[in-house]
């Protein structure tokens, strides 16, 4: 099966200051419908990986390498080729519900902004479609909760709203970096059991960054483990459980929880 | 994160030349005595030596009564950015003391300055000032400085209050709180330095404001008093030959032009940096 | 009902309210517990449960408006000025966000040093020698107190809260959410560190998180909190094998599982 995403020695720089490699090189394909984790510790450059897969890397940053998606190389694309891929091909959420939402416009809006956005002429069509997607990802009285300003919601309705937006288009990739962290414990295992269930059902395939190997293990086939810049391991998830061969890795197994194996 | 806002500005090019523009000025201003050629109240010869323009002798000319116009100048620097520099100090203490006082004891305390506040700023300024000086007739330099001051601290305050009251709910704030310290030591090691630059920006355009206040106060005949000479004088001695002695009337303006814009851009920039600085942490 | 006289912390019916736009909003409604000494007590609950208000409380950081905290057995809330000043010495607190809860414009040595100042412990070279072995104490090292909080990353940070907290030599520290904003290596490193020193010092824990997963190593005993009330108190075993009340057994569900 060709890839859906395939990066070839990406690497990301740091352009003025202290030069110095936050990503050095790293290599690695995604199927089409597969999930795929990222786990390392903070500062090992999970979320400048992501970033620079979605061409959204902050000034300061300069990618290099070629990342493939869908045979296009992401890195070399203008900034129009990128939105029109971006949410329609390619979606991404994020860690901080609050930031990622114009705090001054009714969230069913925002959603359906994403289908205007990209070619959707009619307007009331469009909302009609986000609020159905707002139901879809688990928002009581989707029809209420789209009329609200993003303060008017908890954390974890305010990340089912970003992820409502992100799966509007029915993407072939979600990228999700911590989009638990954020949140309560009880809410972060209903978003993640909703990211499962919407990862089958569109058949999209995700990338799930995390910081915490526990996250990860349930939901993703495969695992990548990132160390200082550079992809340390990469294996089945129960494999990189029951055989780890890095250090890192052996400690971020031994950080997850031991209760889920007596339970 | 302060040190940090100050080294930022440092880099800043349009920020270094505007600080050197006022350091130029008031090291004019402070050596006035010494680099002015003449006696700026001295009146040589009002007959012959009467509206000489720029010369070597003088290089920017004489006024109507003989009079040196650059000693003029150099002394009124002295009186006009001595005001000046008085009436922001005077403000910014007041704004930063009374702000941070409404902010740290809150209660009623706070509402009488906010109060205070909201009156006297929805008032304009030039009218209270002209009021006072009605009242009390035209006043020495110290006189301008207590009236300049005292009208000049209420955005000071104002900022002031707003940003110590949010820092006061910041966990650091309630760390300093949790060792024992008192609200005055919090205030004073943690509160105030973090607002210092804020309070700086205020300040400069405070300064800003008041040299171009001060000089429309001279030139009506309210502010600095003749012979003492202040820029706004200056000019009043040069209105009425704006058209046969331009340079009684260029020069002083563009002293006033360039210490207001100098001020006017450190302020800018020292927004800038802040803003620079919230970004990077 | 007299308390053991073991508990270092005693709280009776803690009422904590805020003002909010539509009334009072009752954030710790009736609370009761004890801390024993040297012990690690877990409080354990959602945003919004009213852990945090909790832990105000006994900080003398809220005033509740009803209910009693004793410290060692002196009444935390009618202590003033300099007796409150003498308690405060023995409680200390380690905040969530270490970016947060150090002043950034403040060295590290000045930072540690506060606590010592303002208790005027000791003073001079000795003072910078008591920095510098607090510094070593936690992990870091006696250079490390002329640079800034900024230069330092997060865990590095929360030692240095660490260090502040432990400088006035208390017996209770209050730890709310201090590991939360961590990665898990990092938080791991953070919990021996802890560990360490409760054993050395002979510390007493009030240990605030949001994740059962994270106090299951740390804790001697687990108080949950929901809706400002605890609905289970336990010996850490006993909650994690038998969970009695429905919330706890949600929150247990919700840590997230090996499948293998």
């Amino acid at each position: 099966m060709t890839p859906l995403l395939s990066v070839t020695d990406l690497r990301i720089d740091i352009t003025h200051g202290a030069a110095r490699a936050v990503l050095a090189g790293v290599s690695f394909d995604v199927a089409p419908g597969d999930t795929v984790g990222i786990v390392g510790a903070s500062g090992g450059g999970k979320t400048s990986l992501a970033l620079a897969l979605i061409g959204l890397l902050p000034p300061g940053l300069r990618a290099s390498g070629r990342v493939a998606f869908e045979g296009r190389d992401v890195l070399s694309l203008d900034d129009r080729a990128r939105r029109d891929l971006r949410g329609r091909r390619l979606s991404m959420v994020f860690q901080e519900p609050f930031t990622a939402l114009n705090p001054r416009q009714r969230v069913g809006a925002q959603v359906a902004e994403m289908a205007t956005a990209h070619g959707q002429r009619d307007a009331r069509r469009a909302l009609r479609d986000a609020v159905t997607m707002l139901g879809r990802v688990g928002l009581a009285e989707p029809d209420e909760r789209a009329r609200r300003l993003p303060h008017q919601l908890s954390g974890g309705e305010r990340q089912r709203v970003l992820l409502a937006m992100a799966l509007l288009l029915e993407p072939a990739l979600l990228i999700a970096d911590e989009p638990t962290s954020a949140l309560d414990v009880t809410v972060q295992g209903q978003v993640l059991e909703l990211l499962r269930e919407q990862q089958r059902e569109i058949g999209m395939a995700l990338l799930l960054v995390s910081h915490d190997l526990g996250v990860v293990a349930g939901t993703c086939r495969r695992t990548l483990v990132m160390h200082e810049g550079r992809i340390v391991e990469d294996a089945p998830t129960r494999q990189v459980f029951t055989a780890p061969r890095h250090p890192l890795t052996t400690a971020l197994v031994g950080a997850v929880s031991r209760i889920g194996a007596r339970a | 994160m302060a040190a940090r806002t100050w080294r930022r500005l440092l880099d800043d090019r349009p920020a270094r030349a505007a600080a050197a523009v006022l350091a130029c000025a008031s090291l004019a201003a402070l050596l006035a005595p010494w680099i002015s050629g003449y006696d700026p109240t001295l009146q040589p010869d009002p007959v012959t030596l009467r509206l000489v323009p720029p010369s070597w002798q003088h290089l920017m000319g004489t006024d109507p009564y003989s009079r040196d116009v650059l000693s003029r100048l150099l002394h009124g620097a002295r009186v006009s950015l001595g005001v000046a520099a008085g009436s922001m100090l005077l403000a910014a203490t007041l704004g930063t003391a009374l702000g941070a006082l409404a902010a740290v004891v809150g209660g009623w305390v706070d509402s009488f300055v906010s109060g205070l506040v909201d009156v006297l700023i929805a008032v304009p300024r030039l009218l209270i000032v002209v009021a006072l000086v009605a009242t009390f007739g035209a006043l020495s330099p110290w006189w301008l400085v207590v009236l300049l001051g005292g009208t000049g601290w209420l955005t000071t305050a104002r900022i002031v209050r707003a940003e110590l009251r949010d820092n006061l709910q910041r966990e650091y704030v309630l760390a300093a709180r949790a060792l024992g310290a008192t609200k005055w030591r919090i205030t004073w090691q943690h509160l105030l330095p973090a607002v210092a630059p804020q309070v700086a920006v205020a300040a400069a355009l405070a300064l800003a404001a008041v040299v171009p206040l001060e000089a429309a106060l001279s030139f009506v005949g309210l502010g600095v008093q003749p012979p003492l000479p202040s820029w706004g004088n200056i000019l009043l001695d040069g209105a009425d030959y704006l058209t046969s002695a331009w340079w009684l009337v260029v020069f002083p303006v563009a002293a006033i032009t360039c210490t207001v814009g100098a001020a006017l851009v450190l302020a800018d920039r020292l927004r800038a940096a802040i803003a620079g600085e919230e970004q990077a942490s | 009902m007299s308390a053991p006289a073991s508990a270092l912390v005693t709280v009776r019916d803690l009422v904590v309210e805020y003002p909010s736009p539509g009334g009072r909003v009752r954030a710790v409604d009736g609370v009761s517990l004890e801390i024993h000494r040297g012990e690690t007590l877990a409080l354990v609950g959602e945003s919004g449960s009213g852990k945090t208000s909790l832990g105000r409380a006994i900080l003398r950081l809220v005033d509740p408006v009803a209910g009693s905290v004793s410290f060692d057995g002196t009444d935390v809330l009618a202590l003033t000025g300099e007796q409150l000043r003498r308690m405060r010495r023995r409680v200390q607190v380690v905040f969530q966000d270490p970016k947060a809860s150090l002043d950034p414009r403040m060295s590290v040595g000045c930072i540690v040093r506060e606590g010592i100042d303002i208790h005027r412990i000791t003073a001079g070279a000795d003072a910078d020698a008591r920095v510098a072995r607090l510094l070593g104490e936690v992990g870091l090292s006696a250079p490390d107190a002329a640079r800034h909080p900024g230069e330092f990353s997060g865990g590095e940070r929360q030692r240095i809260a660490i260090a502040r907290a432990l400088a006035v030599e208390p017996d209770f520290l209050v730890l709310d959410e201090a590991v939360s904003a961590l990665d898990v290596i990092v938080r791991a490193q953070i919990l021996d560190l802890l560990a360490v020193l409760q054993a050395e010092r002979a510390l007493t824990y009030l240990f605030i998180a949001h994740d059962l997963a994270v106090v299951e190593r740390i804790a001697s005993r687990v108080a949950v909190m929901q809706g400002g009330r605890i609905v289970e108190c336990a010996p850490t075993r006993t909650l994690f094998d038998a969970p009695s009340a429905p919330h706890t057994k949600s929150l247990l569900a919700a840590i997230p599982r090996m499948p293998w």
